[in-house]
C-alpha cells in the first residue's frame, strides 16, 4: 500500500489531525537513547479510544504492517519503542484517562497515556500513594511501567515479579478484545458484580503474567488496575552509609525480614555517590560536584512509616532497626552522611515522579547507558564488580557510573543497576559507552546474571541462550498475533 | 514400554489398584477410574512416559494427593507421590526447591528448622507443589500477610504436554531458581492444572519464621471423648491468637452485620497488621473443637455454636519482638473497637477443649501454620462448597448477600443443617483482594440431603451468573463442555483463546484434555 493511502485510510479511523507524517517527529521516534539502530516509522498515530485501537490493529492485519505502541514521553533509553521494521507508531499520549480511583480497595484504572506526573497528585488527594520505581520521570506512562515489571522502591507491597499490576484490557495483534481476571466477565464492564481486583485466569491461564514483559509484542492494553497504598501519617528518613556497594546487602536483607509485618522500611534502597549527588543536586554542576565527593560510596535509603498509630509503628520500627545494626555493626542516623540537611528534599523526591528537565539519569551528560538485571539475594554481590571492570578497561571513569540496587518481592531478589552517562554527541564518548554495555553485559549473563527484561541489544544475548523459552514465545507469538504486526523485532525471536 | 522406562514395579493396572484411585473431589460427571497407574520418580522418566503417551495417543491425567483425576475411561494417571524430594532450602534467598509428592507439614518442618516458613493454604490435601502447579492451592489463613499460592512459585521445571523439559523463569537461563517471570514475558503464567504438562519441581518463596526452630507437639487425651488432642506451644511474646465477635445476625441482621464486619476487615487491611485475619465459618471452627463426629453433632443440634460464633474476626499475629505483638494488637483492638466488636470469653481459646468449648488456641495455631483444618472437616462428613473465587472484600459480602434467602427452604425442610454463618471471608494482600466459600452441610448418607445440596450449589451458581458475580477459576473438569461454551462468551471468550494455547502445546491432545477444554478437531 502508498504511503499515502495508508495515512489517508488512518485518518479515517483517528481523524487527520491524529496522524502525523511531519519528519522532524518521524525523525524523533525512529531512535533513542539505546544503542538500537535507527529506523522511521511511516508515521505517528494518536489513537483515542479502545474502538480505535481496534481498528487500527485491524488494518494493520488487513495490511501486514507493524504497530509499535508508545506511552511514555521522551526520553526513551531501552531501544523498546524504536520501530525495528518501520511501520506506525501509536502513540498512547491521548488516552490519558484515569478510568477510576477506588479508596476503598486501594487501586487504580489508567489509559497507557497516563503518567506518573499526572496520576500521583490525584491519588495524592485521595489519600493514596503508588508503589513507584525510583524516580521515574514525570512523562513515563504508569501502565507500561507495571506492565513492563519495573522495580517499585516498597519491596514488601510486592507479593510476586508482577505486583501491583492488577487487572487489564487488552487488545490481542488479532484485533480482538480481552479482559483478564475478574474484570473478563461475566459480560460487560458495566455488568460485572465485582470490583475486578484479581489479576488471576480467566480460566487455567494467567494472562496478565504473559502480558507482562511482553512489549507490547503480544497485545495492547487499553486500560490497567494497578494497587494503590494508603499515604502514611508519619514518616521518617534514615541513611546508613557503606564504603562498598558489597556491604550494603546484608543490612537490607536483614531490615527486610525483621519489623512489623517482616520489614522495617516502607521504601528501602542503595544508591551510590554519583546517583544519589545527581539526584540531589540543585544548582548543576557545583552541587552535584559537592554532593559527590562529599557522600559515601554508597548510601542505604530507608522510610519508615505508618498509617494507624504511626508514631508509635515507627518507634517500633526504629528499635528493630537498632537491634539490626548492633548486630551487623553498622550506624544508620536521620541526617544524610556528606550531605545534611538534604533529608527532606529526599523524603519528598520519592514521594513524587522526577519532575525536573533533563531526566535524572541524563543530567551528567545528557545521555546514558543503563545495564540492568536481577538476582538473588546470596548471588548478588558476584555482579557487582562487573560493570566497573569492564568500564575502567576502556578508560570509562569510573567515578561516574551511577548504581542502584533495589530489593524487591519482599526482599526476595535484587534489581542492580549501573547507569553509564555519555555525551551523544561525541563518537568517541558513545563509542566507549556501548563498548562497555555490550561487554559488561554479555560478562553478566555468563556470570548468571538474570536479565529478565531483554531490552534493545539484550534480546539477542538472552534468547540465544534459551531454546526452551523461545519456542514457547513463539507459539504464543502465533496465537495471540498471528501476522506477526505488533512491535515486530523487539524481542528479537518474533 | 513404560515398565522399560520406571520398572514394572512402578506401574499397574490391576483393578485393586485401579479402584484405589478411582476418587475425586471433582465428582460427576468427569470421573473414571484409570487404565494404569505409573509412579514416574525422575523428571526425566515423566518426559519419557509422556512422549511414549504422545506417541500412542494415550491421554494421561496427574494425581497429587486428593486432586485430579481422569475425566474420561481409559487414561494413564501419573501418580507422583514417589517424586517427593526437597531438594533445597535457600536460607539466604529464602526459597525451597521442591518435587511435587512433597507436603506441606513435611516442608513446613524443615523450614521452622531454618527460621522460615511456607504459609500454609488452609485446604486441599497436603501435596504443594501440584496443588500450586494446579492453579487450586486454595486460599491460606495467612494471606492477609503473604497472599496465596498462586503468589509463591517460582522458577519451575516442566514437562510440556508433548514431553520436552522446560526450565522457566530464572532457571531456563541458569540464574537459579529465584524468579517465575521473564525473561521477557512471563511464562509461569502458563503453568497450570495438567492440562498444560506436569511440572517435576518447582521452587516456592519462604518467609522469615520467628517461632522456634521446633515445634513442641504434646499428646493430651480429651476429658470428655478419650480422643488424642494435639497442642503446641508459641512464645506468648511473639505469637497471639484472637478471637473477636462483631455485632451478630441477631442484633443488626445479615447485610448490616455483614457490612461493618467488612469495614474492620478493611481497616485492618489498611493498618498493615495481622498475619491472618478472617472471617471464619463458623461450623469448621467448630469442628476444630471436637474429636468426634458425634460431639460435633451435639453441638450444632443444641444451636450454642450458631449463636456464639455468628460474625467472628479470627487475627493470628506473628511478631519479630514483643514491641512488635503489642504494637499489632492494639491496632486490631483499636479497630475492633470502633466497629463495636469485642473480645470472644476467654475459654474460646484458652484450653477450652477441656472444656469442650468452642475452639481452642493450639488447636487453631496449628491449623493455621500447618493448614491441616480440612482433615477434620473432612472427616466430619458431606458437604458442598459454593465460592465466588477471589475479587475484593466488599464483592464477598455482596455474594453473601444470597445465602439466606437460598438456603432457607432446605433448612426449613430439615436436608441441611442451620449453620447459616458457614460463609467466610479472607482478605489477601492486606485487604486488596479476599477470597469467600459458604460450606453447606448435610447428611451424604441421606440422598434427599445430598441432592438438596447439590441444588443449592446449583442455585448460587445460576445466581452468580444472573447477578453477574464472576467466578474466573472454572473447573471444565466438573463442569463439561455444554456450560464452558455458555459462560466462555460471558468471560471474553477465554475459553477459545485456552482453546487455542491448549491446541499449540498439546497438537496430540494427551494432556488431561477434557479438564482443560477439548481442543476443537
Amino acid at each position: 500500500m502508498e504511503r499515502e493511502v495508508l495515512i489517508d485510510k488512518l485518518a479515517e479511523i483517528v481523524g487527520s489531525e491524529n496522524v502525523v507524517t511531519i519528519d522532524e517527529a518521524l525523525e524523533e521516534f525512529s531512535r533513542d537513547h539505546s544503542f538500537v539502530k535507527p529506523v522511521k516509522p511511516l508515521c505517528i498515530v494518536y489513537p483515542k479510544n479502545k474502538e480505535e485501537v481496534k481498528r487500527i490493529v485491524r488494518f494493520a492485519n488487513e495490511h501486514e504492517i507493524p504497530l509499535v505502541p508508545v506511552s511514555s514521553g521522551p526520553p526513551h533509553l531501552r531501544g523498546d519503542t524504536v520501530p525495528r521494521e518501520g511501520g506506525i507508531i501509536l502513540n498512547f499520549s491521548k488516552m490519558k484517562k484515569i478510568l477510576k480511583i477506588d479508596t476503598r480497595n486501594r487501586t487504580v484504572i489508567v489509559e497507557p497515556g497516563v503518567t506518573f506526573g499526572e496520576l500521583v497528585p490525584e491519588l495524592e488527594k485521595h489519600g493514596l500513594k503508588l508503589n513507584m520505581p525510583l524516580l521515574p520521570r514525570a512523562s513515563k506512562s504508569v501502565l507500561t511501567s507495571y506492565l513492563e515489571r519495573e522495580p517499585p522502591l516498597m519491596p514488601k507491597y510486592q507479593f510476586d515479579y508482577v505486583d501491583p499490576l492488577l487487572t487489564m484490557e487488552v487488545i490481542f495483534g488479532t484485533g480482538d478484545e480481552f479482559r483478564t481476571g475478574t474484570a473478563s466477565g461475566p459480560g460487560s464492564l458495566e455488568e460485572i458484580n465485582a470490583d475486578m481486583v484479581n489479576p488471576f485466569g480467566p480460566g487455567d491461564v494467567k494472562y496478565f503474567k504473559l502480558l507482562s514483559g511482553a512489549q507490547g509484542s503480544f497485545g495492547i492494553v487499553t486500560w490497567a488496575m494497578v494497587k494503590a497504598e494508603v499515604a502514611p501519617k508519619a514518616r521518617k528518613i534514615y541513611f546508613i552509609p557503606f564504603e562498598k556497594a558489597e556491604d550494603t546487602i546484608e543490612p537490607m536483607n536483614r531490615l527486610l525480614r525483621y519489623g512489623v509485618m517482616g520489614s522495617v522500611a516502607d521504601e528501602i534502597f542503595a544508591l551510590n555517590n554519583f546517583n544519589l549527588a545527581v539526584i540531589l543536586a540543585d544548582k548543576w554542576p557545583d552541587d552535584f560536584e559537592a554532593l559527590n565527593k562529599s557522600l559515601a560510596p554508597w548510601t542505604v535509603v530507608l522510610c519508615l512509616g505508618g498509617y494507624r498509630r504511626a508514631e508509635e509503628r515507627i518507634k517500633v520500627q526504629e528499635k528493630c532497626l537498632m537491634d539490626i545494626a548492633q548486630e551487623l555493626a553498622f550506624e544508620p542516623t536521620p541526617y544524610l552522611p556528606g550531605a545534611p540537611g538534604k533529608e527532606k528534599l529526599l523524603i519528598q523526591l520519592l514521594s513524587r515522579p522526577w519532575e525536573r528537565e533533563p531526566y535524572w539519569k541524563l543530567r551528567a551528560k545528557g545521555s546514558c547507558a543503563e545495564i540492568f538485571f536481577l538476582a538473588p539475594p546470596s548471588k548478588v554481590t558476584q555482579f557487582l564488580h562487573v560493570v566497573p571492570e569492564v568500564a575502567a578497561k576502556h578508560g570509562c571513569d569510573i567515578s561516574s557510573i551511577g548504581g542502584y540496587i533495589q530489593p524487591i518481592v519482599q526482599g526476595h531478589a535484587y534489581h542492580v543497576e549501573f547507569d553509564i552517562p555519555y555525551d551523544l554527541s561525541d563518537d568517541k564518548e558513545k563509542e566507549i559507552a556501548q563498548k562497555v554495555f555490550m561487554e559488561a553485559s554479555e560478562e553478566l549473563i555468563r556470570l548468571g546474571a538474570f536479565f529478565s527484561r531483554p531490552y534493545g541489544a539484550w534480546a539477542d544475548m538472552v534468547y540465544s541462550r534459551y531454546a526452551e523459552g523461545t519456542s514457547i514465545i513463539r507459539k504464543l507469538k502465533d496465537i495471540f498475533d498471528p501476522k506477526h504486526v505488533l512491535n515486530p523485532g523487539v524481542l528479537s525471536i518474533i | 514400554m513404560i515398565e522399560d522406562v520406571v520398572g514394572p514395579e512402578n506401574v499397574s493396572d490391576d483393578p485393586a489398584v485401579i479402584a484405589a484411585y478411582h476418587r475425586t473431589e471433582e465428582g460427576p460427571p468427569r470421573n473414571y477410574p484409570p487404565a494404569a497407574v505409573v509412579m514416574p520418580k525422575t523428571t526425566e522418566e515423566v518426559s519419557a512416559v509422556v512422549k511414549i503417551c504422545n506417541r500412542y495417543k494415550i491421554r494421561f491425567s496427574c494425581f497429587v494427593t486428593m486432586q485430579t483425576a481422569c475425566t474420561e475411561p481409559n487414561m494413564l494417571l501419573f501418580d507422583l507421590k514417589r517424586m517427593d524430594r526437597i531438594i533445597e532450602i535457600n536460607e539466604k534467598d529464602m526459597y525451597a526447591i521442591v518435587e511435587p509428592g512433597v507436603t506441606r507439614a513435611a516442608l513446613a518442618v524443615e523450614c521452622f528448622k531454618r527460621g522460615l516458613q511456607y504459609p500454609a493454604a488452609s485446604v486441599v490435601g497436603s501435596a504443594l507443589v501440584g496443588a500450586i502447579a494446579k492453579g487450586i492451592e486454595g486460599h491460606g489463613y495467612m494471606a492477609n500477610r503473604f497472599s496465596d499460592g498462586r503468589r509463591h512459585g517460582l522458577a519451575a521445571e516442566w514437562v510440556t504436554p508433548t514431553g520436552d523439559i522446560v526450565r522457566l523463569g530464572s532457571l531456563g537461563l541458569g540464574a537459579g531458581w529465584f524468579c517465575p517471570t521473564g525473561p521477557g514475558p512471563g511464562l509461569d503464567g502458563l503453568l497450570t492444572r495438567s492440562g498444560m504438562g506436569i511440572v517435576t519441581k518447582i521452587a516456592v518463596q519462604l518467609y522469615p519464621w520467628w517461632g522456634p526452630r521446633e515445634l513442641e507437639v504434646e499428646t493430651l487425651i480429651h476429658p470428655k471423648t478419650g480422643a488424642f488432642v494435639y497442642k503446641t506451644r508459641l512464645p506468648k511474646d511473639k505469637f497471639k491468637l484472637l478471637m473477636f465477635q462483631m455485632p451478630g445476625i441477631d442484633e443488626l441482621g445479615w447485610e448490616a452485620s455483614i457490612k461493618n464486619l467488612a469495614d474492620a476487615l478493611y481497616e485492618i487491611g489498611k493498618a498493615e497488621v495481622a498475619t491472618s485475619v478472617f472471617k471464619y465459618f463458623n461450623w469448621p471452627m467448630m469442628i476444630e473443637s471436637c474429636t468426634t463426629v458425634e460431639e460435633a453433632w451435639e453441638k450444632i443440634v443444641s444451636g450454642i455454636y450458631q449463636k456464639a460464633t455468628s460474625r467472628m474476626i479470627n487475627v493470628f499475629i506473628e511478631a519479630c519482638c514483643p514491641e512488635d505483638l503489642e504494637y499489632q494488637e492494639r491496632v486490631i483492638r483499636e479497630i475492633i473497637s470502633e466497629f463495636n466488636g469485642k473480645e470472644a470469653p476467654r475459654e474460646f481459646y484458652e484450653d477450652g477443649w477441656e472444656q469442650g468449648k468452642t475452639l481452642t488456641f493450639d488447636q487453631a495455631t496449628i491449623s493455621i501454620l500447618l493448614g491441616i483444618s480440612s482433615c477434620r472437616v473432612q472427616k466430619f462428613g458431606g458437604f458442598v462448597s459454593t465460592a465466588c473465587g477471589l475479587d475484593s472484600i466488599d464483592t464477598m459480602v455482596r455474594w453473601g448477600m444470597a445465602i439466606p434467602e437460598i438456603r432457607k427452604e432446605y433448612v426449613e425442610k430439615g436436608l441441611i443443617t442451620d449453620t447459616l454463618d458457614s460463609y467466610w471471608i479472607v482478605p489477601t494482600e492486606y485487604g486488596h483482594m479476599a477470597c469467600t466459600e459458604n460450606l453447606i452441610l448435610g447428611d451424604p448418607t441421606l440422598p434427599e440431603s445430598r441432592k438438596a445440596m447439590e441444588e443449592y450449589a446449583f442455585k448460587m451458581m445460576e445466581r452468580n451468573l444472573k447477578e453477574r458475580f464472576p467466578d474466573v477459576m472454572f473447573r471444565f473438569g466438573a463442569y463439561g463442555d455444554e456450560t464452558v461454551k455458555k459462560l466462555g462468551p460471558l468471560y471474553s471468550n477465554f475459553h477459545l483463546w485456552q482453546m487455542k494455547i491448549k491446541k499449540a502445546f498439546d497438537p496430540n491432545s494427551v494432556a488431561n484434555p477434557k479438564f482443560y477444554v477439548i481442543p476443537e478437531e
